[in-house]
């Protein structure tokens, strides 16, 4: 296990956090303030890509896409919540489950429709190609950094508009104290709203980032989802910080025991059982750390309500 | 008590009907058809239990159902051709899996509870995935189903869809059971207020991981019948979509009836096999239609535990 | 004599508030203790932290001598520590003798039978029957919680505690919500179960503590300000200008 691979690796756990913080923030917060599960927000990340690959082939720039797909991704949001999440507030988790299970299977389904099963390759825009050599014998894409890049600045701009304005603070009440922020006389649907979409264009946002690096197909959202979910429960149901530092974990953690566990098990045990016992172990390694951080902190890492 | 007399009734309808079906004369497929949906309701009638009387929304399940599968395919695969050794691996695995996740997940509620049996299912689909030896993403074809006391008695399709049937009676027996009593109650009660059955003794999140334990047993004995009577284990059998399939199944059904829950797995089930008849892009179609029953079934489909309750 | 529950040094904060402050006070066998004090002081967190669903920051709490602040709940309430809850908390979906009833098998939760007893559902149907006569409800055994008004609610809470044959019961507000007659019967009812069951009273109707209490204890933003007789206390100065004041010029 070489320095190199392991620095390389490490940043590409780091983009792959990332990318996950920007998903699980939108989500974590919609639990955090409305209490509402919405299985359909891996949806809002596998529109974004769709929208940013086909608008790049259109328009044939990567940026131009990406721009035109962001408020396409905050208006489907905005559609979304008003016709299916806006009834369901009120609801018990378990219609929230079953109905937004239904639009997982209609949004993944009709993608399939219109842009067919086959995933759709994007190619990385021609100022951002290439690698750049960060230390002796470690090239690294210059993409990637760029999604490092936007991933950081965009948990940056989150941050200030969370911790720094009136919509961030009546979020953050809303997250510890839902009914106390209604008390308040805040229009309290305005608020679900402007959150639901506002995390539906930060998962999309994510989405398009990844479209040159990863394939754009179907039910792409799903996995990721799940993802974002222990992301959420690590870092505490609601909290922003909690998901930003369970994100970088989770995406470090997974991309690295996917490249060393093997190696790290070869110490221990024979060459081919570590060959087999390798990937089905760091296939586990997140779930494994969930479960571990659960088991002495049930409520997650930040836990942002404070009764028990 | 006319109402139980009543559920009893449906049920032993139901059930007499399936053992009838053989002598009927129809074609095979019908007979494995039948006989895979049974499979998949034994699985609708334990999360029942779990969800229905329980109150908690396992978004898991599927994974129990894959672990009894592959726990009796590698059996299979490794030459350990009994039907009963079979049978308590693929209970047991599936049994131990609840119990180690289980303890975690029961210790939290809400949101965080769903999140979490979905992200122990998708890590038993993770490691399937993993398993190279045994097919890996591929799955495992088995060449032939497993024997009892030595013989090939399970190779006819006839013998095997009554094991399964007699599989079914008896988790729905057990699930009755159970949830008539003391223990039962207290899980029932505690859906309504845990605080409350705290207060009068009961170790609640104890009592929830039990049940969440013996669901996970019966689905495992699902699965070693599904892999027995597939010949075939995949991933794809824990696929989290199957997980939301059973929920489906446990509410359209009726959750808290335990008669429901079957009726549920054969009207999914089968509402999903026309749809795609008609169409390719099926999923659309049952989408929709679960969005709508959501919406616009009074008080939502959750709104049948009212109905049901009792 | 030791105590049937001793409070040492309890002391509970939520952030910056304070809601108990370094309570102690015990209940002796016989007697019913009130514990009185204005909105927000901290009564019902007080009776959580006894009960065992939350935990206290520092203190320790001892039932009948032995320590149980590390118990949880369910365990506290199997060694004889019954509760009612300011807000009725019943298992609404049930009827009154399934609660009283889930309350009788509460005192051998610890192991559970997974399938129904015929013999024993008929003794604890008895039972149930029983206690719901103790407290008057014999004749709406079979309704369910929901149907119930507010002051049979009080009731059947009552009911529900004392079938778990308590050591010790926490009643936390017992007549709130209970029309005037049946505060009256509550009232008696309390008042004969003194000999058998000691009893920490959380209530705001005066009358009631001053005709129940053996002892008050009063409680201001966390901390007990004065303790002793109902006349002692009535009596004390400081009570009269932080709590009682307006109430004894009402009278
Ligand atoms: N989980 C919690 N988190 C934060 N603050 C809490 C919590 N529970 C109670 N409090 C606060 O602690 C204080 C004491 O509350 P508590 O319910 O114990 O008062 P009380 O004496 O029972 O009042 P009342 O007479 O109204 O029933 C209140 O100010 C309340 O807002
Ligand atoms: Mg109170």
């Amino acid at each position: 296990m070489s320095l190199t691979l392991f620095a390389v690796q490490t940043l590409n756990g780091l983009q792959f956090g990332l990318m996950l913080f920007l998903v699980a923030a939108g989500l974590t917060l919609v639990f955090g303030v409305m209490d509402f599960i919405n299985l359909a927000h891996g949806v809002q990340y596998m529109l974004g890509a769709y929208l940013t690959a086909v608008l790049a082939k259109v328009t044939g720039g990567f940026f131009t896409a990406l721009l035109l797909a962001m408020p396409l991704t905050l208006l489907l949001g905005l559609v979304l919540e008003r016709l299916v999440f806006r009834p369901l507030y009120a609801r018990g988790h378990l219609d929230q489950v079953l109905a937004t299970f239904g639009v997982i299977l209609i949004v993944n389904e009709a993608v399939k429709l219109a842009f067919g099963a086959a995933p759709i390759s994007v190619p990385v825009p021609e100022i951002l190609s290439g690698s750049v050599r960060l230390m002796d014998g470690l090239l690294f894409p210059v993409y990637r950094l760029a999604i490092i890049g936007a991933g950081l600045g965009t948990a940056l701009l989150l941050w200030l508009v969370i911790d720094g304005t009136r919509f961030g603070m009546l979020v953050r009440a809303g997250a510890t104290n839902a009914p106390m922020v209604s008390a308040l006389g805040v229009d309290v649907r305005r608020l679900f709203t402007a959150v639901t979409a506002f995390g539906a264009m930060l998962a999309g946002f994510a989405g398009a980032m990844v479209t040159p690096i990863l394939s754009v197909e179907p039910g792409m959202g799903d996995g990721v989802l799940i993802l974002a979910f222990v992301v959420i429960v690590v870092g505490g149901v609601g909290s922003i910080r909690g998901a930003f530092i369970a994100a970088l974990i989770v995406g470090l953690v997974d991309t690295l025991g996917r490249s060393f566990a093997t190696d790290l098990l070869k110490l221990v045990m024979s060459a081919s059982t570590a060959n087999h016992v390798g990937p089905a172990l760091s296939s586990m390694a997140i779930y494994l750390l969930m479960a571990g951080v659960l088991a002495f902190r049930p409520a997650g890492l930040f836990p942002s309500r404070s009764a028990g | 008590m006319t109402r139980t007399r009543r559920d009893l009734l449906v049920l032993g309808l139901m059930l007499g009907l399936l053992a009838a079906l053989p002598f009927l004369g129809l074609p095979n497929w019908v007979l494995t058809y039948t006989a895979r949906i049974m499979a998949f309701a034994i699985c609708a009638v334990a999360l029942d239990l779990v969800l229905g009387y329980g109150g908690m929304v396992s978004l898991g399940h599927a994974a129990f159902l894959g672990i009894g599968s592959y726990a009796a395919g590698i059996l299979l695969a490794e030459n350990v051709n009994d039907f009963f050794i079979g049978l308590v691996a693929g209970a047991g695995a599936a049994g131990l899996y609840a119990l180690v996740t289980g303890a975690v997940a029961v210790r939290t509620k809400g949101v965080a509870f769903i999140m979490i049996t979905l992200a122990f299912g998708q890590m038993a689909f993770f490691v399937a995935n993993a398993l190279s030896e045994y097919g890996g993403s591929d799955g495992l074809t088995l060449w032939s189903r497993a024997e009892i006391g030595g013989t090939r008695a399970l190779a006819r399709d006839t013998n095997l869809y009554f094991v399964i049937l007699f599989f079914l009676a008896l988790s729905i027996l057990i699930v009755r059971l159970v949830t008539a009593s003391p223990f039962g109650i207290a899980l029932r009660a505690a859906r309504s207020n845990p605080e409350r059955v705290t207060a009068l003794g009961y170790d609640v999140e104890r009592v929830r991981l039990w049940a969440y334990v013996l669901a996970a047993v019966l689905c495992g004995v699902a699965g070693v019948l599904i892999a027995n009577l597939s010949s075939f284990v995949s991933p794809a059998l824990m696929a989290w979509q199957r997980s939301g399939e059973f929920i489906i199944m446990v509410i359209l059904g009726g959750a808290g009836t335990v008669w429901g829950a079957l009726a549920g797995a054969f009207a999914v089930l089968i509402l999903e096999e026309a749809l795609s008849l008609a169409t390719p892009h099926w999923k659309i179609l049952f989408g929709l239609f679960l969005i709508l029953a959501v919406l616009f079934t009074r008080g939502g489909i959750a709104g049948l535990f009212d109905r049901s309750a009792k | 004599m030791t105590a049937v529950l001793r409070l040492e040094g309890l002391t509970k904060r939520f952030g910056a508030l304070v809601v108990s402050d370094e309570v102690s006070l015990d209940v002796r066998p016989g007697e019913i203790h009130a514990l009185i004090g204005p909105n927000g002081a901290g009564k019902t967190t007080l009776i959580g932290q006894i009960a065992g669903r939350i935990a206290p920051d520092a203190g320790r709490v001892f039932l009948g001598g032995e320590d149980v602040t590390a118990l949880p709940a369910a365990t506290r309430a199997r060694r004889g520590l019954a509760r009612t809850f300011q807000i009725s908390a019943l298992v609404g979906d049930m009827t009154a003798r399934e609660n009283v009833a889930l309350a009788i098998r509460g005192r051998s939760a610890g192991r559970l039978a997974p399938i129904p007893l015929p013999g024993l559902e008929r003794r604890c149907r008895a039972e149930a029957m029983d206690g719901l006569a103790e407290v008057g409800l014999a004749d709406r055994a079979d309704v369910p919680v929901s149907a119930l008004s507010h002051g049979e609610r009080r009731a059947l809470e009552l009911a529900a505690a004392l079938a778990l044959e308590p050591k010790l019961l926490l009643l936390d507000e017992p007549l709130a919500g209970a029309g005037k007659d049946e505060s009256k019967a509550l009232v008696k009812l309390i008042g004969s179960l003194r000999a058998k069951i000691p009893m920490l009273l959380v209530e705001h109707d005066m009358d009631a503590v001053f005709r129940l209490a053996d002892r008050v204890s009063v409680l201001v933003y966390g901390r007990i300000v004065a303790s002793g007789t109902p006349s002692e206390v009535r009596a004390d100065p400081l009570v009269r200008s932080a709590y009682l004041g307006e109430e004894d010029e009402a009278c």
